[in-house]
């Protein structure tokens, strides 16, 4: 469904995206990661036609970005970063507008317009004005429009930004449900939490280079990094560090006491579930009072640090 | 037709819904025709009670009053409107999503062209009444109204294109509302005054001629408030090469033209926002429109003696003091028309300036920016061509460039020409050695400014423009006004391309034969031509020597920006100049 083959990206002499080359299929979902800069941004600026890449060839549905831009243009949804609104005209209005410019015909307008709304949960504020909605709801409203002509391909710079928990949570259903549907997904964002789960794969970018890629936990796998584990005690942790030194995969523990006495310990360990169920029997049969142990999820910032480091080396 | 009716332009839908809300349309209504009503009737009802005139002359009175409200509606505010609209578009990125919807750029300029003044036109409709009212009782003739309308809807639909381009190309989103309304303010009130130097065009563009030469004429004498003027704002038939056109045919050329230029500028603005304003070839295409459009005119004053006498001779030769009045004595309409050489000079420096102008404008909007050049070669070596594109944003503008310089000697050449074959400007036109400076002159200051401005680029390139040649003016100025020493002032001036030009074609038209009985050289006195003339031939030449230098340090610079392109060359930043983009955004 979407297919680049060495995309490059320049601003003058800065290069944004360099050699990009991507497959993706339809019906999956494709997270972007990267920290500002990295050039997500411009390539999905690309991929929507809204820039020329130096070069390089990309294509959606068959379509080619520089050669069929018009026809691109029908099979795509694209959100930007800063979603904007006409802040004069009411939802129904903004919706109904590109309803008319995607060529929905008349008699299924007013219809999909209910059904976009319906699907962001905007309906109760069919009538509000555009200006006066909270930004969460903005980025919903502009879902909705991206959402409106029924595109093949959806492309969403950091939808999730501005966005509450719960309306995260329904993002994500909506982009699991557009994607059982057949519809591929570029979705970008910076934290890497935002997007694990239901991403079917994901690529990181660095420096305009998308410097690994594929399914999250391969991705994690290939850059090597370590899971980081915290151990919750009630009272003091002394002896938690001792123990956990000796087991096999542990590394840089930490000793920590928080506000109330209690013991919080920090550790790293090449391992998988397995390892870490091990090391929690270990400190149960040692009498360690554990009233916490679990994963410390990784943000991108350490993913990129580590990809960072296995580019240099 | 009837499909537009039925599922009208979106864009249109979309202006009409935020901008004509009951509140808003219903307080914008009462302002605007209380004012209207107001202005009508202390026109009418003063004249008809107190002056005891009839009613509908009176009634006459009101008409002219109301198409100026309607102008101001459509024009100023109007205008406002839609520089205001798409800038706001353009600045807060809503016009990315445009963009992105599958209409035609057509569909979207005419979107926006008539849906962003729609409440604007929805308030002239307002005063609609009171001007049928007017007609009614004048019985003022409604062809005339009807001839009036073709033309101000033609030249709203001018300005309100020059502001939507304004908004889509302006490096300053929100300043495009106050810098339209200062463009319609020099188009409306400083360029026409061009036409009294028989350049009709830019008066054309306005409604004026129509407004106080047809419409005005219609008033009863005592009422029109000298709205005629010598060469302005009158009914005329328009002078164009060996015969004239009808005004209005005049003015729907001149305002088709600048639409069909804006049109080509918003279209290629919407299929990509990076694309230059002009192609290579649609620039040469715009200048050489100008040309012929200035041509026209000078062609006319050249062949045709009304035309002269109309725009060149006094009308009242003496003027003398019977009952306390001056009366006018008019000339003998039968007098041979005198064609002074002086004429030709003024026209020349005119056309030159305006043409100047408009190559510098040109030059800067087809040159390539250093990143728009490198990334053209990327991709050409990407496709594996050894050269770019002649009509491609990336390639150099030095063809396009020459191309226009030669446009603009040529066309200069043809109005010597005409001057000095039979129509008594000169006994023989200038000899080809006389012709030497002022075309190194020109192609001097046309390659610097090609060449600079391919070189150093945007705002250094403008900088840099003040720089060599606004100071040197200065300071001139500063010279001949302190000491009086005019020789000096013009060779420290000489760097402002003008001066040169000027002083070279000054030269050439003092080195023409005179008519018999005649001299032909009156514009520099005697005691100092000789000085002039080494300081003019030193100027031209010099500029000449510094353009062909300054191209030379364009090639270079061009052969690297091939070399960094191709990937043969690193791309330091320590060469590299300021106006590049810190990498500091989200890319």
């Amino acid at each position: 469904m979407i297919e680049t083959r060495e995309i490059r990206v320049d601003y003058g002499e800065v290069t944004a995206v360099t050699d990009v080359s991507l497959e993706i299929g339809a019906g999956e979902i494709y997270g972007l990661i990267g920290p500002n800069g990295a050039g997500k941004t411009s390539l999905i600026s690309v991929l929507a036609t809204l820039r020329a890449p130096t070069y390089g060839d990309a294509k959606i549905d068959g379509k080619d970005v520089l050669e069929d831009v018009a026809g691109v243009r029908r099979v795509i949804g694209y959100m930007p970063d800063l979603a904007p609104v006409y802040k004069t005209l009411r939802c129904w209005e903004f919706l109904d507008l590109f309803a008319r410019a995607y060529g929905v015909a008349r008699h299924e307008r007013r219809a999909r317009v209910s059904t976009c709304l319906d699907e962001v949960n905007l309906t109760a504020k069919r009538n509000a004005k555009a200006g006066t909605l909270s930004r969460g709801m903005t980025q919903r409203l502009v879902l909705a429009k991206t959402l409106l002509h029924e595109p093949k391909v959806l492309l969403l710079d950091e939808p999730a930004s501005g966005l509450d928990p719960i309306a995260r949570m329904e993002l994500r259903d909506l982009l699991k449900r557009l994607a059982g549907q057949g519809r591929s997904v570029i979705i970008s964002s910076h934290i890497l939490n935002e997007l694990s789960g239901f991403c079917t794969s994901v690529g990181i970018m660095e420096r305009g280079r998308l410097v690994v890629h594929g399914n999250l936990d391969e991705v994690l796998e290939s850059v090597n990094v370590t899971r980081r584990y915290v151990v919750e005690t009630i009272g003091a942790s002394d002896g938690v560090a001792g123990l956990l030194d000796g087991g096999a995969g542990v590394t840089d523990v930490v000793t920590e006491t928080d506000a109330k006495g209690n013991g919080v310990v920090t550790f790293e360990l090449a391992g998988g579930d397995e390892e870490a169920a091990v090391i929690l029997g270990r400190l149960v049969a040692a009498g360690v009072r554990v009233k916490g142990f679990g994963e410390r999820r990784r943000g991108v910032e350490d993913v990129m640090r580590r990809v960072g480091a296995t580019e240099t080396s | 037709m009837l499909s537009v009716l039925n599922d009208p332009n979106p864009l249109f839908v979309k202006s009409l819904r935020a901008r004509m809300r009951w509140a808003h349309l219903l307080s914008w209504g009462v302002v605007t025709l209380t004012l209207t009503l107001f202005v009508a009737m202390v026109i009418y009802l003063p004249m008809v009670h107190r002056q005891g005139v009839a009613s509908a002359e009176a009634a006459k009175a009101v008409i002219p009053a109301v198409l100026i409200i309607q102008a101001v509606l459509l024009m100023f505010l109007g205008t406002g409107s839609v520089a205001y609209g798409i800038s706001m578009e353009r600045d807060e990125g809503l016009i990315e999503y445009q963009r992105m919807t599958p209409m035609s750029p057509t569909a979207k300029i005419l979107g926006y062209l008539f849906g962003l003044p729609a409440r604007e036109y929805v308030l002239v409709a307002l005063t609609m009444p009171v001007l049928g009212w007017a007609v009614f009782v004048s019985g003022f003739s409604v062809v005339t109204i009807l001839h009036f309308y073709l033309i101000f809807f033609s030249s709203v639909w001018v300005y309100h294109l020059t502001a939507l381009t304004a908004g889509m190309v302006s490096p300053m989103p929100r300043m495009t509302a106050i810098i339209s309304m200062g463009l319609v303010f020099v188009l409306y009130f400083v360029l026409p005054n061009l036409s009294r130097m028989g350049i009709p065009f830019f008066e054309h563009l306005t409604i004026r001629p129509l407004l106080f030469g047809m419409v005005w004429e219609e008033l009863p004498v005592e009422m029109r408030m000298g709205a005629e003027q010598s060469g302005i704002d009158e009914a005329r038939p328009i002078p164009w090469f060996g015969g004239t056109i009808n005004q209005t045919v005049y003015a729907l050329l001149a305002q088709g033209f600048v639409i069909g230029v804006m049109y080509s500028v918003l279209r290629r603005k919407w299929v990509r926002e990076t694309s230059h304003l002009f192609s290579k070839a649609s620039g040469v295409v715009a200048y050489a429109g100008v040309l012929v459009f200035m041509l026209s005119s000078l062609w006319a004053i050249m062949v045709q003696d009304e035309v002269y006498a109309s725009v060149f001779t006094t009308r009242f030769e003496t003027a003398e003091f019977v009952d306390g009045e001056w009366i006018a004595t008019m000339r003998n309409p039968n007098a041979p028309i005198a064609r002074d050489p002086e004429v030709v000079m003024a026209l020349l420096f005119v056309t030159i300036g305006l043409m100047g102008v408009m190559y510098v404008c040109m030059t800067t909007w087809l040159t390539a920016s250093r990143h728009t050049a490198i990334e053209g070669w990327r991709r050409a070596m990407k496709l594996g061509q050894t050269r770019l594109g002649w009509n491609s944003d990336a390639t150099t503008s030095l063809p396009a460039c020459l191309l226009m310089l030669g446009l603009s000697m040529a066309a200069t050449w043809l109005v010597l020409d005409l001057a000095a074959s039979d129509h008594g400007f000169y006994g023989r036109g200038p000899t080809p050695a006389g012709l030497v400076l002022p075309v190194l002159a020109v192609c001097g200051c046309g390659l610097f400014v090609q060449g600079l401005c391919e070189r150093l680029g945007g705002l250094v390139f403008v900088v840099g423009l003040f720089l060599v040649w606004m100071i040197p003016l200065f300071v001139g100025v500063i010279v001949s006004a302190a000491f009086n020493e005019l020789d000096l002032a013009m060779l420290v001036a000489m760097p402002c391309p003008p001066v040169p030009i000027f002083s070279s074609v000054a030269l050439m038209l003092e080195t023409t034969e005179p008519l018999p009985g005649m001299r032909a050289g009156q514009f520099v006195p005697d005691d100092e031509f000789s000085s002039f003339r080494a300081i003019s031939t030193a100027g031209g030449y010099a500029y000449f020597v510094a353009g062909v230098g300054v191209q030379a340090w364009r090639l270079m610079y061009r052969t690297r920006v091939r070399r960094i392109g191709l990937g043969a060359e690193s791309n330091e930043r320590s060469w590299l100049d300021a106006d590049l983009p810190e990498q500091t955004e989200d890319f």
